[in-house]
């Protein structure tokens, strides 16, 4: 049960306190509990970086995840940066306002000035200000089907992003590092494809009804059985959208009276499911597993808000992979944490199945655990199929309540017959039951893709956070300016990447989120990665302290962070 | 003048509607950004650099300067923390903090965190220092005096306008202060943080609370 990792400083390690003397706090109560509060040790001035690595028996493998603090230098020229933006807004307003600039928004008629105002103009600011001048990062046309390579079409602008204009000029084999692509499907030629348009050519491209009315195809049947076998689980349920997956069955599955305990960096589908849902939300800190083991005491113990009576039933909310970190969920913990206080686990694996695991079954896989011990296990087929849609596995009963409950079910039109086919396509070509070795090929050639791209890019200095494993790979910029930047020179030097900034991050964590796809080749990820480190060296990008020798503890700042807590 | 639905058909699928476009569960970050790392420095550097670029105005004494440095930062952290209200980007609360100046939105009401103190105790420390440099003369302890008081009341608990928006509601309010947490404030796990008691409506209505001059509109 000891820890044998040295270095470990502030982080996330659990003991079991059974056998912890180590007891911190007031009263007996926390000895109970399963993941305690580690005591605060001295931080060393070398080691900055959030590095929670486990390895309680929980684990069978490593969990390095990395989170490198802010350099704080860094972040003091970020509030500056975002300072002298909102000082040129304000001018610009101004100038707008006294009708010495034209203005591109949408005003009111003059005869309507003195009525109630129909625009707020503040809840705008940022996006006139500040989204407009780097818009042309976001929205770009595709052009081809969105594999390694893509075309994009080029565009124009004559008044500084506000409208665009096509030159006809198409940019080719742009390297694709942003779209979802994680095993590769996302291609027109091959099995998948040649099965999905004879399956066109035999069904047609539309269903024209909701699963409960006449639109349910032998093929919705077949892929569900096929669903149910890939995730090991004894039933299974597919839906036309993935976000319509979450933000439909959520609802179906809690409501007032019941807990939602959702994780701090959720995605907006699973947010909007609890609210629809009606039930009470609570919200725990990111991956953490004190946090969340605090709500789940304080919930059983007090109950409902004012009756105190109990819940009705407490549903965790976790997801697999979370895009904008690239962090794995500590889903042994999860599990233990589950079984201990009787909660049910909602697993969300858009982004991890297909892309972990040894075989591929997503993050229950790569931990080596029991399928039957997440209860509702959701996932999408947009991100390593090449498809759309998403699905719901669990025991028997669960989903035959949620075929007759789930809105989308019941409302919404069933999955497209060629969309079918191709995750029929794809998931049998991941399990092998093609005859090929195509899909444990395509397995292997991501995991190796990201392992190299992540120890690449540590090693030239950039800060990467997430799981070592995650092929979700943000790289921080941190300053406004070098959003818009990262992402133009990158296009100049024929990559496409997604750059994220506030409100979407925390103000001071704007990123560049790489996605790394088992489509590309060692020679692609080669010149992304020259391209990547020349850009960083223009941008000076490289702020990671931990691989440098000697870099560390030698300016002011570094002090003053050894000191800061 | 701009509005969600105009500029939702010019710009669509950018415009907040539920979080659209935001990877946290956070609904108002605004709250957080005082709390966010290095923040408190970069204050602390720009209060220095306004000194130092009025200390570099030749004709200004040394006195002056301080009282200058006192006002002006007295002034701007009104201006920014208690007259603005909003948030520059929307937020899927409904306009919840639509009406709520940024010194209210901090931590969502939530008062005596930590951010909250250090915003209380920056401008008497620099009113200290001014009333030392500024050898304690009248004129200047009259206008330094004044300054301070303009920043400090508004941060008082009970300006705050999460109570004085309930107090038009029409019913009769009366309040506890919420327990103050320790550290930085995170609102952690509640998501109703000001717990307001009512109270069966008295004839005096709402004598108990101080409320601000400004008509708070129909909400």
């Amino acid at each position: 049960m000891t820890l044998n990792s040295p270095k470990l400083l502030n982080g996330d390690t659990f003991h079991r306190t059974k056998q912890d003397k180590k007891a911190v706090g007031n009263g007996f109560v926390k000895n109970h509990c399963l993941f305690q509060q580690q005591q605060k040790r001295y931080r060393l001035p070398a080691e900055k970086s959030h590095h929670a690595s486990c390895t309680s028996p929980l684990y069978n493998k490593q969990f390095v995840e990395s989170f490198e603090e802010t350099p704080l230098l860094v972040a003091v020229l970020t509030y500056m940066g975002y300072g002298i933006l909102t000082i040129f807004g304000y001018l610009r307003d101004f100038l707008r306002d006294w009708k010495f600039e034209k203005c591109h928004l949408a005003r009111e008629r003059e005869q309507q000035k003195d009525f109630v105002p129909l625009y707020q103009d503040f809840e705008n600011f940022y996006t006139r200000n500040l989204y407009m001048r780097i818009r042309d990062n976001w929205n770009r046309p595709i052009c081809s089907v969105p594999g390694a390579k893509m075309d994009l079409m080029e565009q124009v602008t004559p008044d500084y992003n506000w409208t665009f204009e096509h030159t006809g000029k198409v940019l080719k084999d742009v390297i694709n590092m942003g779209s979802y692509n994680y095993l590769g499907f996302a291609e027109n030629s091959g099995t998948c494809a040649d099965a999905a348009s004879e399956c066109t050519v035999k069904y047609g491209v539309g269903v024209s009804s909701t699963r409960q009315e006449i639109g349910n195809l032998d093929k919705h049947d077949e892929l569900e059985k096929l669903v149910a076998r890939f995730l090991g689980v004894e039933s299974s349920m597919v839906f036309g959208m993935g976000f319509a997956t979450n933000s439909m069955n959520i609802p179906a599955l809690t409501g007032k009276g019941c807990l939602v305990l959702s994780d701090e960096l959720n995605h907006t589908s699973l947010v909007l499911g609890a609210r629809l849902s009606g039930s009470t939300i609570r919200v725990f800190k990111h991956n953490n597993m004190q946090s969340l083991e605090k709500l789940l005491r304080d919930a059983i113990v007090h109950g409902q808000p004012r009756t105190h009576r109990p819940w009705k039933k407490i549903l965790i909310l976790v997801e697999g992979i979370y895009s904008m970190e690239g962090s794995i969920v500590r889903l042994p913990e999860v599990i233990a944490l589950k079984k201990k206080y009787k909660a049910y686990l909602y697993l969300d694996e858009a982004h991890s199945i297909g892309a972990l695991g040894p075989r591929g079954r997503g993050v229950v896989d790569y931990f080596g655990l029991d399928p039957s011990d997440v209860d509702i296990m959701m996932g999408t087929f947009t991100k390593s199929f090449g498809a759309a849609g998403g699905y719901i596995g669990g025991k028997k009963e669960l989903i035959d309540y949620l075929r007759l409950h789930s809105h989308s079910a019941v409302y919404a039109t069933s999955m497209s017959p060629p969309v079918t086919q191709q995750i029929i396509t794809s998931m049998k070509c991941i399990m092998g039951e093609d005859g090929t070795t195509l899909g444990q090929e395509r397995l292997c050639q991501l995991s190796e893709n990201t392992t190299y791209f992540r120890r690449r890019l540590n090693e030239m200095g950039f800060i990467i956070y997430g799981n070592n494993d995650s092929p979700v790979v943000p790289l921080m910029l941190y300053m406004p300016a070098k959003i818009g930047a990262f992402g133009r020179e990158m296009l100049k030097r024929n990559i496409g990447t997604v750059v994220v900034g506030f409100p979407a991050t925390p103000i001071i964590e704007s990123r560049a989120r790489f996605c790394v796809s088992a489509a590309h080749t060692r020679e692609m990820l080669d010149t992304a990665l020259s391209a990547i480190s020349e850009v960083g060296d223009l941008l000076q990008l490289k702020y990671s302290r931990k691989n440098r020798p000697g870099s560390e503890g030698t300016d002011c700042f570094s002090y003053l962070e050894s000191h800061q807590d | 003048m701009f509005s969600n639905l105009a500029a939702d058909a010019l710009f669509p699928g950018y415009f907040a509607r539920m979080n659209v476009g935001v990877a946290h569960s956070e609904v108002n970050p605004n709250t957080r950004v005082m709390n966010s790392r290095g923040i408190w420095l970069a204050y602390l550097l720009l209060t220095t650099a306004l000194h130092v670029v009025l200390l570099s105005i030749p004709f200004l004494s040394v006195p002056v300067v301080w009282t200058l440095t006192n006002v002006i930062h007295n002034l701007v952290m009104y201006l920014f923390l208690h007259t603005v209200k909003g948030t520059p980007f929307e937020t899927p609360d409904q306009g919840k903090a639509r009406l709520l100046t940024h010194w209210e939105q901090m931590d969502y009401g939530i008062q005596f965190t930590a951010s909250r103190k250090f915003l209380t105790i920056s401008p008497i420390v620099l009113y200290i220092l001014a009333s030392f440099y500024t050898k304690y003369d009248t004129t200047h302890f009259l206008v330094n005096t004044g300054s301070l008081l303009s920043v400090l009341l508004p941060k008082l608990p009970h300006m705050d306008a999460h109570l004085v928006v309930k107090v038009y509601r029409g019913k009769s309010v009366s309040f506890t202060c919420h327990t103050p947490t320790r550290g930085r404030g995170k609102p952690g796990d509640c998501d109703e943080p000001i717990v307001v008691r009512e109270s069966p409506p008295t004839s005096s209505g709402v004598s108990q609370l101080h409320f601000r001059e400004e008509v708070v509109g129909g909400e």
